[in-house]
């Protein structure tokens, strides 16, 4: 009886490591969402600085005053966000790689750990 | 019945056969199709408004533009105070293009900005559409095997 009791427990054990992974493949889509979000406004505010031409007046707001900046700057700082929007996008990608594998392994452990049980319960 | 679908881990679309799922499958799929469909729908409608604001604004740079200089406004300062000013320049607007930044342009500028984005979005706003479309199809695809196996059981146990 022991034997069902410890294999019942490590079913618990593996369920509650697998809920957790989940949270976590969530946040990740969660933040991935948000970076293609992000990476589409900072896409159209450059398209939207290249069609203006090199006299234009651009300002930035810094709290709650909008400040003036050069327009090749300007340019250059959205070019920079973009790129670091994308690292970090591809960072999620790799790190979400990890979890669902770890996902699919700990799914199988769950399912090795039930049928065990069940043939337990057929002797 | 041959089923395209994409899913969220695989974005290249693979054909399911939606014979060969169980009851229970089609309906977890049918519920999965129809909340996606609730998401765009509710995604349609943002575009919806977000068309109307620029629409807005469009026409109201066009009444800007067509008043003089030094003409008298009432400028808000909160939702029930408002100061007397006047109207400096009717031809110079201030965009705000995103991410924090702000462009100067003439009020033809502010009205081609204002066009643009309406088009932009209207064009979204169609292929979006067009997606709710092909969703509906699907659901009703599913909806349709589903009750052929559910009729199919039926006929088994009245033979039992």
């Amino acid at each position: 009886m022991t034997a069902v009791k410890a294999i019942q427990e490590q079913v618990e054990k593996e369920t509650e490591r697998f809920r957790e992974l989940q949270k976590d493949v969530s946040k990740n889509h969660t933040t991935r969402l948000q970076f293609t979000q992000q990476l589409s406004e900072s896409e159209m505010v450059k398209k939207e600085l290249e069609l203006l031409d090199d006299e234009a007046v651009v300002y930035k707001l810094v709290g709650p005053a909008l400040i003036r900046q050069d327009i090749v700057e300007a340019k250059a700082n959205v070019d920079k966000r973009m790129q670091f929007i994308k690292t970090e996008a591809e960072r999620l990608d790799n790190g979400l790689k990890g979890l669902e594998s770890k996902q699919l392994a700990s799914q199988k452990e769950i399912s090795a750990l039930q049928q065990k049980l069940q043939k337990i319960a057929q002797k | 019945e041959a089923f395209t679908m994409a899913s969220p881990q695989q974005p290249e679309e693979r054909g399911i056969d939606l014979m060969t799922l169980p009851p229970q499958q089609l309906a977890g799929l049918k519920e999965q199709l129809e909340a996606q469909i609730e998401q765009f729908t509710a995604h349609f409608n943002d575009l919806q408004l977000a068309i109307t604001g620029f629409h807005s604004s469009g026409v109201a740079i066009e009444g800007l533009a067509a008043e003089k200089e030094g003409k008298d406004v009432l400028i808000p300062l909160t939702t029930s105070l408002y100061c007397a000013g006047q109207l400096a320049d009717p031809n110079r607007v201030m965009v705000d293009i995103g991410t924090g930044y702000y462009i100067e342009k003439s009020s033809e500028g502010g009205i081609d900005y204002c066009k643009r984005k309406v088009q932009l979005l209207t064009d979204s706003l169609s292929t979006l559409a067009e997606m709710i479309q092909q969703k509906r199809r699907q659901v009703a695809q599913v909806q349709h095997v589903l009750q052929g196996k559910m009729q199919q059981m039926q006929q088994q146990e009245a033979k039992q």
